[in-house]
C-alpha cells in the first residue's frame, strides 16, 4: 500500500482559509488550538510531505543524528538497530510522517511508537510521540512552521476513533514543543511528573511474606495471565503481555535491563515483577524502576521486589533508586510507606487528541504507567 | 449584540447576585464551597483589602451570569502586582445553554478579564483558581485557562502525642506588623507570592464570618516572630480533617518548623481530628520536610489553573516560582 502524501500548499491554504471559522464553532475541550500561522518564513512548495515508506529510515537517521546534537548535549547517535527496534519490532506498530526537501533530505519528522493500551476494557492503541524534530537550518527547530509540516498531517491522519486510529497521543514534551502542540495539536497537561526516590542503602523494608524473588533473563509464558489479574485496578494501562515486555526489556539492542519475578512460595504463582536499569533520567544517573506491576491481592510481594531493586542499585553503585508512578495508584503510596520520598522532576506529562470532548482530567486517575511506556531509559 | 447589560458590579447588585447563587448551586454546591450569605458576600468582595472584581450580566433585575475574582496583592519579581482568584463563576439556570458554544458565562468572563487583566502594573497579572471540571473545560476553550499543576496534598493522621503546644508556640487572635518582617525573610526565596501583611491576614484569617481558623505563632522572647501556621478543622476535602491553610517559616529555620508542626498536630489531636492535610509546591523544602515527618503525598481531584497576562509569567514560570498555600484559595 502506498503511503499517504500531502499537497502541502493546498493543505496550508485550506488551513489558512479555516482561520476564518468563528471560534464559537470550536468545541471547548479542544483548547485553544489554532491553525498554522499565516506568515511563514519558508515556501511550503519546497517540501514533499508524506508518510514513512520503507527505506526512509536512512534519511531519517541522517537527519536525526544531524539535528539532535545541536539541541541536546547528552545526545548519542541513533543506530539503525535501535531505530528498527523502536519502529519495526514494536508489537504496537509505528506512525511516522516526514517532510523532505526536493533533494530528499528529511527536514521534519513527527513519529510515534504505538503502544497497545487497555482502556476501560477496550483494546486501543495510543501514540507515544518520540523523536519529533525540525531541522533548525531549514527554518525549523521548534518554530511552528516546518515542525507542523509533518506534525499536522500526522495528527490529522492518525488521530481519531479506534480501531483504525489512535484516540490519544502522549509524551513528555519539552516546554517549547508543548507550546506548539497546545496551540496547534490539542495538547493538554495530564500532570507535572513527580518521581519516588530513595537511597537504597537506607531502605528499611517490611517483611515480604511467603514470596520469593528470582532474577530472570526473559518473561515467562504465564506473564499474560498475570497481567489479566494485575490490570484490574487500572482504568488504562499499556498491555504488559509477553510480546510487549520482551520487546521492551529483552530485545532492545545494546541495553541490559534486569528483570525479577515475585512468586508465591509453594504454589509458585506469579504475584509481581519489576525491571531495573541503571541509567540517566532527568539528567541524573540512578537506579531506575523501569517497570513494576503487582497483583492487587498480593501487595506484600512488593516488599520483596523493592528489596531486589535496592540490591540491584547497591550492586551497581547507584546512589538513588528512582521511579515514576501516577499518584492515584496504590504503588505510589506503598513506595512512600517503604521509605521513598516524592520529588518533582522537570517533566510534565501531556496528552492530546483530535477527538471532540477529549480531556486529560480523567486520565490523571485512570492511567497507570511507569517508565516502561516512555522512551526515556 | 448581547441583550444583556454586562458590566462591573454596582452597589445594590448583591441581592440579585445572591439570588442567582442560590438558584445556580441550590443544593448541589461544589465540594468546598458554601452557601453565600450577605455577610459572606460582604467579606468576600466588599471587605477585601485588595479590591473588588465582580462582573454581572443583568437581565433587568436578574443577575443572569456572574464572573468574579478575589484579588490579592502579590510580590512578583520584586514588584507589587495583583494575582486574582476566580470565584463564584455561575450562570442562572434559566439562562444556560450548555457549553457547545460560548454563552453568556463566557461573554461575561471575557469582558471582565479584558477590563481587569493585562501586563501593565495597574492590571491583574495572573488569574487563578481550582476550577470545577465544567468551568475548566469552558475556561480552557475560551478564556485561555491553563493547568499550572495537579495538586497532591500531604496527609497523615495526628497519631498519638501531646495535645498541648510545645514551649514557644502560642495561639493568636490577630496579626501585627511583625508579620511583615517574617514575610520578607521568606519571600526572598520566592519569585511570586501573595504579600502576607497584617492587613491581608487579619481580613483573610480573622474577619471571616463563619470560618474559625487557628493561628499559631512561634516567637523568640515573646517578641520576634519566627514563624506562623494557620489551620482549620474542616470536613473538606476529607471528613474529620484539619487543613494547614498557611505556613510561613523561613526554610532554614527547621526548629521553628518542627515546633509549629508539633503545635498543629497537638491542636488536631485535641480536637479529635483524624487527618492533617498540607499543601506545598513540590520545589519547596517543606514538601520534603513534611514527608520526612510521616506525611504521604496523596492525589486529589484538584488542579491549579491559571491565566497569565504577561508572557514571562506563563504556567511553567508559575509552576517553578509561585509560592501559594490553601489560604490563597477560598475553599478552606
Amino acid at each position: 500500500m502506498s503511503a499517504r502524501r500531502l499537497d502541502v500548499g493546498a493543505t496550508l491554504r485550506a488551513a489558512r482559509k479555516s482561520r476564518s471559522v468563528e471560534p464559537a464553532a470550536l468545541s471547548p475541550p479542544r483548547g485553544r488550538c489554532q491553525n498554522p500561522p499565516a506568515a511563514m518564513d519558508f515556501d511550503p512548495g519546497d517540501f514533499v510531505v508524506r508518510e514513512y515508506e520503507p527505506g526512509d529510515e536512512h534519511a531519517i537517521l541522517a537527519a536525526f543524528n544531524r539535528v539532535f546534537p545541536q539541541i541536546d548535549r547528552t545526545f548519542e547517535p541513533r543506530s539503525l538497530e535501535e531505530w528498527r527496534w523502536r519502529f519495526e519490532e514494536n508489537p504496537g506498530g509505528r506512525r511516522i510522517w516526514l517532510a523532505f526537501t526536493r533533494e530528499g533530505d528529511v527536514v521534519a519528522q513527527q513519529a510515534a511508537m504505538r503502544i497497545r493500551v487497555l482502556h476501560h476494557g477496550e483494546n486501543v492503541r495510543w501514540n507515544h510521540i518520540v523523536d519529533s524534530f525540525a531541522d533548525p537550518k531549514r527554518g525549523g527547530g521548534l518554530k511552528p512552521g516546518v515542525f507542523l509540516l509533518a506534525a499536522r498531517p500526522f495528527h490529522d491522519t492518525y488521530g481519531g476513533h479506534p480501531p483504525d486510529k489512535e484516540p490519544c497521543m502522549y509524551g513528555f514534551p519539552v516546554r517549547r514543543a508543548y507550546r506548539i502542540g497546545q496551540k496547534f495539536l490539542y495538547y493538554q497537561t495530564v500532570r507535572n511528573q513527580n518521581e519516588v526516590r530513595a537511597n537504597p542503602a537506607r531502605l528499611k523494608l517490611d517483611a515480604s511474606g511467603a514470596v520469593d524473588v528470582e532474577e530472570v533473563r526473559s518473561f515467562p509464558p504465564e506473564i499474560d495471565a498475570f497481567f489479566e489479574r494485575a490490570r484490574r485496578p487500572h482504568g488504562a494501562l499499556a498491555v504488559r503481555d509477553r510480546a510487549f515486555l520482551d520487546w521492551r526489556f529483552v530485545r532492545r539492542p545494546g541495553v541490559r535491563y534486569r528483570i525479577a519475578l515475585a512468586r508465591k512460595r509453594g504454589s509458585r504463582e506469579l504475584v509481581g515483577y519489576a525491571v531495573f536499569r541503571k541509567a540517566t533520567f532527568d539528567l541524573k544517573e540512578g537506579g531506575l524502576v523501569m517497570d513494576w506491576l503487582l497483583d492487587p491481592d498480593e501487595r506484600a510481594g512488593g516488599n520483596a521486589l523493592r528489596d531486589w531493586l535496592a540490591s540491584c542499585a547497591r550492586e551497581e553503585n547507584a546512589a538513588q533508586l528512582r521511579g515514576i508512578f501516577p499518584e492515584p495508584c496504590a504503588d505510589f503510596r506503598e513506595f512512600q510507606q517503604a521509605g521513598f520520598r516524592v520529588h518533582p522532576t522537570s517533566y510534565f506529562l501531556s496528552a492530546g487528541s483530535n477527538l471532540p470532548g477529549f480531556h486529560t482530567l480523567r486520565m490523571y486517575w485512570d492511567w497507570y504507567y511507569t517508565l516502561a511506556e516512555f522512551d526515556l531509559a | 449584540m448581547s441583550k444583556y447589560e454586562i458590566r462591573a458590579y454596582r452597589p445594590g447588585d448583591e441581592a440579585a447576585i445572591l439570588a442567582t447563587f442560590a438558584r445556580a448551586f441550590g443544593e448541589s454546591l461544589p465540594p468546598g464551597t458554601r452557601p453565600r450569605t450577605m455577610a459572606d458576600w460582604q467579606w468576600t468582595y466588599a471587605a477585601n483589602p485588595a479590591g473588588m472584581r465582580v462582573w454581572v450580566a443583568m437581565d433587568g433585575d436578574v443577575a443572569a451570569a456572574h464572573y468574579a475574582s478575589q484579588p490579592n496583592r502579590a510580590r512578583v519579581d520584586g514588584e507589587v502586582r495583583v494575582f486574582a482568584q476566580i470565584v463564584d463563576s455561575m450562570v442562572h439556570p434559566d439562562y444556560r445553554r450548555g457549553l457547545r458554544r460560548p454563552g453568556l458565562f463566557i461573554e461575561t468572563a471575557q469582558k471582565m478579564l479584558a477590563e481587569t487583566c493585562g501586563p501593565s502594573p495597574d492590571k491583574d497579572l495572573v488569574t487563578y483558581g481550582w476550577p470545577t471540571q465544567t468551568a475548566w473545560r469552558a475556561g480552557m476553550g475560551y478564556l485561555d485557562y491553563e493547568m499550572v499543576r495537579r495538586e497532591s496534598v500531604l496527609t497523615r493522621p495526628p497519631g498519638e502525642g501531646p495535645e498541648t503546644f510545645p514551649e514557644g508556640v502560642t495561639a493568636c487572635t490577630a496579626f501585627d506588623e511583625r508579620v511583615r518582617g517574617l514575610y520578607e525573610r521568606c519571600a526572598s526565596e520566592w519569585k511570586a507570592s501573595t504579600i502576607r501583611d497584617e492587613t491581608y491576614l487579619n481580613w483573610r484569617v480573622f474577619a471571616h464570618p463563619d470560618r474559625p481558623y487557628r493561628a499559631l505563632l512561634r516567637t523568640r522572647r515573646g517578641d520576634e516572630l519566627l514563624g506562623y501556621a494557620v489551620a482549620r478543622a474542616s470536613d473538606w476535602p476529607m471528613p474529620g480533617c484539619t487543613v494547614l491553610c498557611d505556613w510561613l517559616v523561613p526554610p532554614a529555620d527547621v526548629m521553628t518548623g518542627e515546633l509549629l508542626l508539633e503545635g498543629v498536630l497537638a491542636d488536631a489531636r485535641a480536637a479529635g481530628r483524624t487527618q492533617l492535610l498540607a499543601l506545598f509546591p513540590q520545589w519547596s523544602p517543606w514538601f520534603l520536610f513534611f514527608q520526612d515527618r510521616g506525611f504521604l503525598v496523596t492525589a486529589t481531584d484538584y488542579f491549579m489553573s491559571g491565566r497569565n497576562n504577561h508572557p514571562r509569567h506563563d504556567m511553567f514560570w508559575l509552576r517553578d516560582f509561585w509560592w501559594y498555600q490553601p489560604i490563597d484559595l477560598d475553599l478552606v
